[in-house]
């Protein structure tokens, strides 16, 4: 233990908390309406200040009679106060600034209530040496300076340049005292230096005032000058970690709570940071936090993650938020699926009631969409809805599983991630539609999903015989096959580390570059084809074989990402490969990431949200919004030999996939707890193919035969501006983000007035044309094209609509115009381009 | 040295940072109408506070790369091998020399600025390009798609069209390389104009398609709002209300008058249609004028292939005439018409030529030296900024890469480079986060 906080370890003195002694006639507290607070408490027990700047946050929480608990940091009625004014002042909110060193009790009081907590300052002559790394780097971390818009860029701003987040000390200190010929920091009038005159904007800063003369961070880093810029303090006590809290709280929506940060050291001193952590909301619409870690329920309902950043440390609390109204009684749906229970068990806790089933026509129309990517046959969905059979829904999924379809519309959905593409032709066509095939049978014989990413992570060999070395075709960098096996696989987002330690995660440079060596020993050699080049592994276990961080030149074994180092296997060098070991570890029990990323993923593809968002960004910070779901989903995923058609089948069997769209009173602003199902615009391909569906029409696409759906499409080498203005992806990223679900002007201009869409209604041998030529049958073609469009009948209003608008033609001898009118109506129809 | 530069963005620094956490957040879970309207209102906001609120540019891309010694870089001094077939001839700016191939330029060089000290360091066209259109080199040479958005698009997400019923970005003589809007979604790629605007060519989907006439669209509008009645609380997201609001936006572009006279080059006098020549790049300037006038906010022209590794002297006789009468055209255009101001002009391709003359007469890919021309947009005219070595091969000093004239084009714009955006992988991206703005041109 170091010298210095041996002195100011003689911590005593406990917080008290003082019951009421007339509850009865006590102040009547109320917050959102709960009873009245029978007693306060202080949290922490004990508050150690060190320094002149020593500050701490404290929290002030009353409970009533009934056990609860209300957060009165900020409550303008309780008065605090400080027992020896010389030693620390309390400000209104319960923050605590030490003035002189001793121990003193600050207490607050409401009414007849009050409670206590011992304040004890040390080292107010801040004899004490800063230590560079803990605490004059977290001040910069924490006003902005290193992030990447300002001194953090790798080009730094206006010559002066900051590392990253402060994740390297020793970069920083060199930038400071020794770059610009050391202009920066001036030791002889420390509160001169050039660093203080720009941080308060004595001197024009770009960035502005970022703190005030004589405020803590000033004072702090001006003492660091003063005491001759040391790089570190002579016993430097490491930060081993932070706590935030409380950890887990219930809040009522549009109520605020106070967060605390304590910083725990290597020597057992526990320091209060809040003041100097970075904070973060994964769900802003849920609760926000502000730079003081004060927490604000907004209106929204659900579970947020707060992040608390301090050092490079990380800790997350939660918040959960419920509706807080009085609705009527609900029960569950009746049962048997494991992700009912959850479901439901969550949205009990939250106190929001679930929208009831969907129609069966809405059901055929949304599992088909989203199982097959087609709108259904009207027929099957008629015979369908028709069925009494109990279990039909179960059954009506098994098919739409078994159909080709299937397997096409989720190979559209792999193709992309995995980049599939011909490219400006430097790669061979051939093996876009080989590797395309491959992706299309695997997901028809329904590859366990371990075995497809080790296929695709093992490849090797000639490309004309392997066609899943499309894959490394495409990735064709080390740098892109570290990220995304890691993003795409394992729903990590490791970019970061490339350079620069991730700044909300574990992973650093040395994983990155670890990780990077499982791939490092990949090459090729000419196959007699150029565009396919024969991939293998190179035969090297020396260290000349591994992969190399740039910066530092450091060569770092094979390891799996927060896993083992890879031995090179014994056998033979000549079969030696660590991407077996990686494709081996992937379906073990103790890989963590694995199959929760999978089952986030196909969670997403059929509720349009993941438990997890973005679907391949699975981090601490970054929780599930059902943690119990994505994990029994993951063991289940596990359990069944990651079996992609049974975790489809358990999902779009659910009751939770079969809650109608339609909002009742209270859960019309859910987007997260899957309080319904949330309607999606159909996507590119699978828009255009339902348009050609209903309208009889067939897409001429280029080089393909004739007769191709969009969705059998092997990449985007295929034009389409049709397809490219609905967002079809360019295959250039690994996160299905790149498919772009947003509206946009050119989209409605396509729809609404585009030749494309004329010449197919107007076309030859359409189904307007075979309704134009039958004049009596009006009503049941009107009734045909609900079906077809919509997979349901036209309502009456409906009906008369169409009708008349069909009279008015006949009148005018424009009846076939009548029907294009309508098609491109229900074309253009909400209902028509959205899955709801 | 104290640095006392940037002081004055003070104000502005501390207001836009907060925001642009803010549209970074959005265009993670996609933009729903809500967030169209509050990123116009910002943009309003932002172009409210003075400079680049109606501003709009016109960019005409070179692509192959134009030859900056027979262009606007001539060297009569350097050996004939270097200084190619051509004379340099005075303008009307005192010891600013253009190619006798610009004679009409050089008549008003008091209203153009070139910049000449531009470089950067990739021959591959693809990479250049990408660099010059987005002020980021391409990070895979076989890269076919933005990484990063181009500067058109970014000029469509941040400031929207400068008046209503026009698309904010068009895009002239069809598709064109590196001007897409990449993370920022396809609401931002630009409308592409197909084939030449001396045959009427319009963008997509703005004319009425063969067999539609007004009333027959009004018709199917009506029976539209009485059918299209699904519950749009179903979509907290707000997908649904986008298209409605972008519906509404496309019936007013389709129907209304603006964008129609906009694109109708025959609305202009034969005199004028004339003077700007009877050529691609001519007319092309001419339409482009028209919408920057209607309230188009940014229109890139690609024109030509410039990449004459062979005979570059008689391609620059056949192109240089129709490119120099172009731009001298819309220059003198936009000053006749008080648009000077608001307007600026950027010609440049992907890179310039090799100083020294090849075995077939031609010069090769040259990213050490490559020149712009610039006009309006309220920078400093009347100047040639820079200068290369005496064969022109590199920026004698301070030399200047694209990042720095987009830097420059984005002051223009009002649009705070610092503004950032996730992309696909969850990183912020700054608009542009290198180069500054070409002091002699902003200064």
């Amino acid at each position: 233990m170091s010298r210095w906080l041996r002195a100011a370890c003689i911590l005593v003195g406990t917080s008290s908390a003082f019951a009421a002694e007339d509850v009865g006639s006590g102040v009547g507290v109320r917050a959102g309406g709960s009873p009245r607070v029978s007693a306060l408490s202080i949290d922490p027990g004990r508050v150690l200040l060190r320094g002149s700047d020593g500050r701490a946050q404290l929290v002030l929480t009353g409970t009533t009679a009934l056990g609860e608990e209300v957060d009165l940091t900020r409550d303008a009625r309780v008065r605090w106060s400080v027992r020896d004014v010389a030693i620390a002042k309390v400000a209104a909110g319960g923050r605590v600034d030490a003035s002189a060193d001793g121990s003193t009790v600050v207490e607050a009081r409401l009414g007849e209530l009050s409670a206590r907590v011992e304040v004890r300052c040390a080292d107010h002559e801040d004899a004490r040496v800063v230590d560079f790394a803990t605490e004059v780097v977290p001040i910069f971390t924490k006003l902005g300076c290193n992030a990447g818009a300002c001194h953090g860029k790798a080009s730094g701003q206006n010559g002066f340049r900051l590392s990253l987040l402060g994740f390297d000390a020793g970069f920083d200190l060199e930038s400071l005292t020794r770059d610009g010929r050391g202009r920066r920091v001036f030791p002889a009038a420390p509160a001169s230096s050039l660093v203080l005159l720009k941080a308060t904007a004595r001197v024009p800063h770009g960035g502005g005032k970022r703190f005030e003369v004589g405020s803590p961070s000033f004072r702090t880093i001006e003492r660091w000058v003063a005491q001759g810029l040391r790089p570190s303090s002579p016993t430097p006590a490491r930060l081993e970690r932070i706590e935030v809290t409380p950890l887990d709280r219930v809040m009522p929506r549009r109520s605020g709570r106070q967060l605390r940060v304590t910083a725990h050291y290597s020597d057992g001193a526990a320091l209060d940071v809040t003041h100097l952590a970075q904070y973060q909301s994964n769900a802003e619409d849920l609760a926000t936090i502000d730079d003081e870690a004060r927490v604000e329920a907004r209106d929204g309902v659900g579970t947020a993650a707060l992040t608390a950043r301090f050092g490079g440390e990380v800790a997350v609390a939660r918040v959960t938020v419920p509706l807080g109204e009085r609705v009527p009684d609900w029960t569950e749906p009746a049962s048997d699926n494991p992700i009912d229970r959850l479901i439901f068990k969550r949205l009990r806790t939250l106190g929001l009631p679930p929208s009831g089933p969907c129609t069966d026509d809405e059901f055929a129309r949304r599992s088909s969409l989203d199982l097959r990517g087609v709108l259904p046959d009207p027929d099957q969905a008629a015979a369908f809805v028709a069925s009494t059979d109990p279990d039909k829904r179960a059954r009506w999924v098994e098919e739409q599983l078994e159909s080709p379809e299937y397997a096409e519309f989720f190979a559209l959905k792999w193709s992309a991630i995995l980049k599939n593409k011909r490219g400006l032709g430097q790669l061979s066509q051939a093996g876009t539609f080989a590797f395309h095939d491959w992706v299309v049978q695997s997901i028809a014989e329904n590859k366990p999903y371990d075995r497809f990413v080790a296929e695709i992570l093992t490849a090797q060999g000639d490309p004309a015989e392997n066609p899943v070395l499309g894959w490394y075709r495409q990735v064709s960098t080390l740098e892109e096959r570290v990220d995304d096996t890691a993003q795409l696989f394992l729903g990590l987002r490791v970019q970061c580390a490339r350079c620069h330690h991730h700044p909300y995660e574990r992973w650093s440079t040395s994983d990155y570059y670890g990780f990077a060596s499982i791939f490092s020993r990949m090459t090729s050699k000419a196959s007699g084809r150029p565009l396919d080049p024969i991939v293998y592994v190179r035969a090297d276990v020396s260290t000349a074989g591994y992969a190399r961080d740039p910066l530092t030149g450091v060569a770092y074994p094979p390891k799996l990402l927060g896993g083992e180092v890879i031995a090179a296997s014994g056998a033979s060098r000549r079969t030696d490969d660590p991407r077996r070991a990686l494709a081996a570890w992937l379906g073990r029990p103790d890989n963590p990431f694995f199959a929760p990323a999978l089952v986030n993923r196909y969670w997403k593809h059929f509720f349009g949200r993941g438990l997890v968002e973005p679907e391949d960004d699975l981090r601490v910070t970054n929780p599930a919004s059902n943690p119990e779901l994505l994990a029994f989903l993951a063991r289940d995923f596990a359990a069944s030999g990651f079996d992609l058609k049974a975790l489809a089948r358990r999902i779009a069997t659910s009751r939770a996939y079969d809650r109608s769209s339609l909002p009742n009173a209270w859960n019309g602003g859910d987007r997260r707890n899957f309080a319904r199902y949330y309607p999606r615009r159909l996507s590119a391909e699978v828009l255009l193919d339902a348009i050609n569906q209903v309208v009889g029409s067939r897409e001429p696409f280029n080089g393909v035969p004739r007769g191709f759906r969009a969705a059998q499409l092997p990449d985007d080498g295929v034009a389409s501006y049709f397809l490219d203005v609905f967002g079809r992806p360019k295959r250039q990223s690994v996160c299905e983000c790149e498919r772009n679900p947003e509206a946009n002007l050119a989209q409605s201009l396509m729809l609404l007035n585009s030749p494309e869409i004329q010449n197919k209604l107007a076309g030859p041998n359409t189904r307007v044309e075979r309704w134009a030529r039958d004049p009596a049958g009006a009503a049941a073609h009107v009734d045909e094209l609900y079906r077809l469009c919509c997979a349901r009948p036209p309502s009456a209003r409906e009906r008369d609509v169409c009708l008349e608008h069909l009279e008015r033609k006949r009148a005018a001898k424009q009846i076939k115009q009548g029907y294009e009118d309508l098609m491109w109506v229900l074309i253009n129809s909400k209902e028509f381009m959205f899955n709801h | 040295m104290l640095e006392i530069k940037g002081g004055r963005n003070e104000t502005r620094a501390r207001a836009t940072r907060r925001s642009f956490m803010r549209v970074g957040a959005l265009t993670l879970g996609g933009l729903t109408l809500a967030d169209v309207l509050r990123l116009r209102a910002d943009g309003a906001e932002e172009a409210g506070r003075g400079a680049g609120s109606d501003t709009a540019v016109i960019q005409i891309v070179l692509g192959g790369g134009p030859s900056h010694i027979d262009t606007y870089d001539p060297k009569p001094d350097a050996p004939r091998e270097f200084r190619g077939e051509f004379a340099a001839i005075p303008t009307n700016t005192p010891g600013v020399y253009l190619s006798e191939m610009m004679p009409r330029q050089a008549k008003i060089m008091d209203k153009l600025a070139v910049v000449r000290s531009l470089r950067h360091t990739t021959s591959d066209h693809n990479a250049g390009m990408h660099w010059v259109m987005t002020g980021f080199p391409a990070t895979d040479p076989g890269q076919s798609a933005n990484t990063r958005p181009s500067v058109g698009s970014i000029a469509a997400k941040l400031r929207g069209a400068n008046a209503p019923g026009l698309p904010p970005y068009v895009s002239l003589n069809g598709a064109q390389q590196f001007a897409n809007a990449s993370y920022l979604g396809p609401g931002s790629n630009p409308f592409e104009v197909a084939g030449d605007p001396r045959a009427a060519a319009k963008p997509r989907n703005i004319e009425l398609p063969g067999g539609l006439t007004f009333d027959r669209v009004e018709d199917r509008r009506a029976l539209l709002s009485k059918l299209d009645r699904i519950e749009r609380a179903r979509d907290a997201g707000g997908v649904m209300e986008g298209m409605d609001h972008f519906t509404r936006e496309a019936y007013a572009m389709i129907t209304g008058p603006a964008a129609r006279r906009a694109f109708d080059l025959t609305q202009e006098q034969a005199r004028v249609r004339a003077r700007y020549g009877d050529s691609r790049v001519g007319q092309s300037c001419l339409l482009a004028r028209r919408l920057v006038e209607a309230g188009v906010t940014f229109v890139t022209i690609r024109e030509g292939n410039w990449d004459h590794h062979a005979q570059v002297f008689q391609n620059c006789r056949r192109m240089l005439p129709e490119l120099d009468a172009a731009v001298a055209s819309l220059v003198e255009d936009l000053h006749e018409r008080g648009l000077a101001e608001r307007v600026m002009l950027l010609v440049w391709g992907e890179f310039g030529r090799t100083p020294r003359v090849n075995g077939t007469s031609g010069r090769d890919h040259w990213p050490g030296a490559m020149s712009a021309l610039v006009a309006g947009g309220g920078l400093n005219m009347g100047r040639a900024v820079g200068a290369t070595t005496r064969k022109g091969e590199y920026p004698v000093d301070h030399p200047l890469g694209p990042e720095d004239m987009l830097q420059t084009v984005y002051h223009v714009l009002g649009i705070d480079p610092r503004r950032q955006f996730f992309n696909e992988a969850g990183r912020p991206m700054a608009v542009l986060n290198v180069g500054r703005p070409i002091d002699d041109l902003t200064g």
